[in-house]
């Protein structure tokens, strides 16, 4: 029998997915290549599978050793179906019925919260520049983090395009040039044609094309007769200088790339925007100054359209944020009280 | 605008995500071809990005071209070394080291390089810088710095207490044990609720997206101004 490492049942020997959890059963070993992140154009693929990566695992496997008061028993009996059902089910219906049926009258707004310094920060950085000034947009997230990176990105967007700066779109990520594209298209706004990012398009060999971006940008990516005329270029003047970085980045690796490729070769103010999962990681970057400004998760999305006084889908959607966010909690806490009633007194 | 078209892509998106969403209630069955699915058309999708944006600008219209032949005689005999690992060949196979090998290398070098010079090194300068400095560096709070030099040392002692084995040693180093669990406690609760929060955002986004999307096609008008 196939034994699963995560919920303890048994399957068939020849199985590939656990019957009771579905995770997958054999990791493989890991590859030469499996260590260096970015080498594979179909990166994003692998991960947004359901395979956890190895680094996780072995993360997971070091903390449970660590944090256990006692040597490592055997796994827990798996919930049965009811209660699975019954939890899913009971989520599933919370996100739902809250997304959808909150009043618009029951509103707590967030929005006059005192914004975070990066938030601050970010927008005196946007607001100084001058119409003359180049902004690079680096998107590095795909649709798996889409919803919520979105949110981010669009307040800044309006404010880049409110400044009537040049924009110049980029992406390390095979799928980023399409969410650059779906966050412009989603702007409540329209962008002028001439206001029209210049798409640089997807760069492939992560930090390799960001360190051949940084020595020679003409080189990497040659640019259109309309697009050097969107950037003021005279001649054959490359590339060179950006008043200012902005990364879209939902994964650590993707804001620590810029920093360690380009900020750290030429001093160039960056703004780093990332999912609320990795921004205890990149805390350190923005505290040594090598991040100018650090925006993460909903409410510094909520925080930017409160100082750009333009309500954007943030503030539209604030109150099922903050509804579905406590109605989770209280999912989680009847979980975790059914779950301790339902356990054998020997444990 | 509701052409049938988007009438249909409305129903699809909606049966796809609901049938995503039955994943919640253990509908392994139904999520896992459409999950696939969704894979494949990615996949599709990196894989015409691949052969538009990078092999046909950078390697079949550069080749078209007798002065870029010398440029990219390296390029080529690597490519061809990697896809001699697709042979399933041995010795083929292992004809295909050298470019791995120059590829894991550049690759390695330019991680280790860069984190060397933007992680590293300036972490560590702010570390050591004592006195607070104009600009970026806020300087150093001791009160801060001590309390995280305490907290690291008691995760530290948590996995020494695990090990130790001398009942006196073992016994002193109890309390700041449990303190280093409790901070790592600490730790991964802001982490897993930091993912919480940030992952709560997707399910919403879609929901609304779908409900906002049903609302035009039904009535012409936004569903959430008009509740």
């Amino acid at each position: 029998m196939n034994r699963c490492r995560y919920c303890g049942a048994e399957n068939a020997d020849d199985a590939t997915l656990c019957a009771q959890c579905g995770r997958v059963l054999n990791v493989p070993p890991p590859q030469v290549l499996a260590q260096i992140q970015g080498v594979l154009p179909a990166e994003p693929v692998i991960c947004t599978g359901h395979l956890a990566p190895e680094d996780q695992a072995l993360w997971q496997e070091l903390v449970t050793t660590v944090m256990a008061a006692s040597p490592p028993s055997p796994p827990p009996a798996a919930v049965g179906p009811a209660t699975t059902v019954g939890l899913g089910l009971l989520m599933l219906g919370v996100i739902l019925m809250t997304a959808v049926l909150t009043p618009p009258g029951w509103r707590s707004d967030l929005s006059k919260a005192p914004p975070r310094p990066g938030v601050v920060a970010a927008y005196h950085l946007i607001a100084v520049l001058p119409s003359t000034a180049r902004v690079l947009l680096a998107w590095d997230y795909d649709p798996t983090t889409q919803g919520e990176m979105q949110l981010l990105a669009q307040p800044l967007l309006r404010h880049l395009l409110g400044r009537r700066v040049a924009l110049v779109n980029v992406s390390l990520r095979p799928l980023g040039p399409a969410m650059a594209r779906a966050a412009f298209a989603d702007l409540a706004m329209p962008v002028p044609l001439l206001q029209a990012p210049v798409d640089l398009g997807f760069l492939p060999g992560e930090s390799a094309a960001l360190q051949a971006l940084a020595l020679a940008p003409a080189g990497v990516v040659p640019l259109s007769g309309a697009a050097r005329d969107r950037l003021a270029l005279a001649g054959n003047e490359p590339l060179t200088a950006f008043d200012l970085i902005i990364v879209f980045g939902a994964e650590t690796t993707a804001g620590r790339q810029w920093i360690e490729q380009i900020a750290a070769r030429q001093p160039v103010p960056l703004i780093v925007v990332a999912s609320g999962a990795v921004a205890p990681v990149l805390e350190p970057y923005a505290q040594t100054g090598q991040i100018l400004a650090l925006l993460a998760g909903y409410p510094d999305a909520l925080a930017y359209e409160a100082l750009l006084g333009i309500p954007g889908t943030a503030t539209a959607r604030q109150t099922a944020q903050s509804a579905v966010h406590v109605l989770a909690l209280v999912v989680i806490l009847v979980a975790a009280l059914v779950r301790s009633l339902r356990r054998p007194p020997s444990s | 605008m509701n052409t049938f078209a988007d009438l249909l892509g409305l129903i699809l998106a909606t049966v796809l995500t609901l049938l995503i969403f039955a994943r919640l209630w253990g509908a392994v069955r139904v999520f896992y071809p459409v999950a696939y699915l969704l894979l494949g058309l990615l996949a599709g999708y990196v894989a015409v990005v691949s052969l538009r944006r990078v092999l046909i600008p950078g390697l079949l219209l550069p080749l078209q071209q007798a002065q870029a032949w010398p440029t990219l005689l390296l390029p080529l005999g690597l490519l061809v070394l990697l896809l001699l690992r697709m042979s399933g060949r041995p010795r083929l196979y292992h004809l295909g080291l050298p470019a791995v090998g120059w590829l894991a290398g550049a690759m390695a070098g330019l991680a280790l390089a860069g984190a060397v010079r933007g992680t590293l090194l300036p972490q560590m300068l702010a570390v050591i810088v004592l006195t607070p400095t104009e600009g970026r560096h806020p300087g150093l709070d001791p009160v801060l710095t001590l309390l995280s030099a305490f907290l690291t040392l008691a995760v530290l002692t948590q996995a020494w207490h695990r090990q130790e084995t001398n009942p006196t040693l073992r016994t002193w180093l109890t309390v700041p044990a449990r303190i280093g669990k409790l901070a790592l406690m600490a730790a991964a609760g802001v982490f897993l609720g930091s993912l919480l929060t940030a992952r709560l955002a997707l399910p919403i986004d879609r929901v609304y997206e779908l409900v906002e999307a049903w609302s035009r096609m039904i009535g012409g008008g936004n569903f959430f101004i008009s509740f």
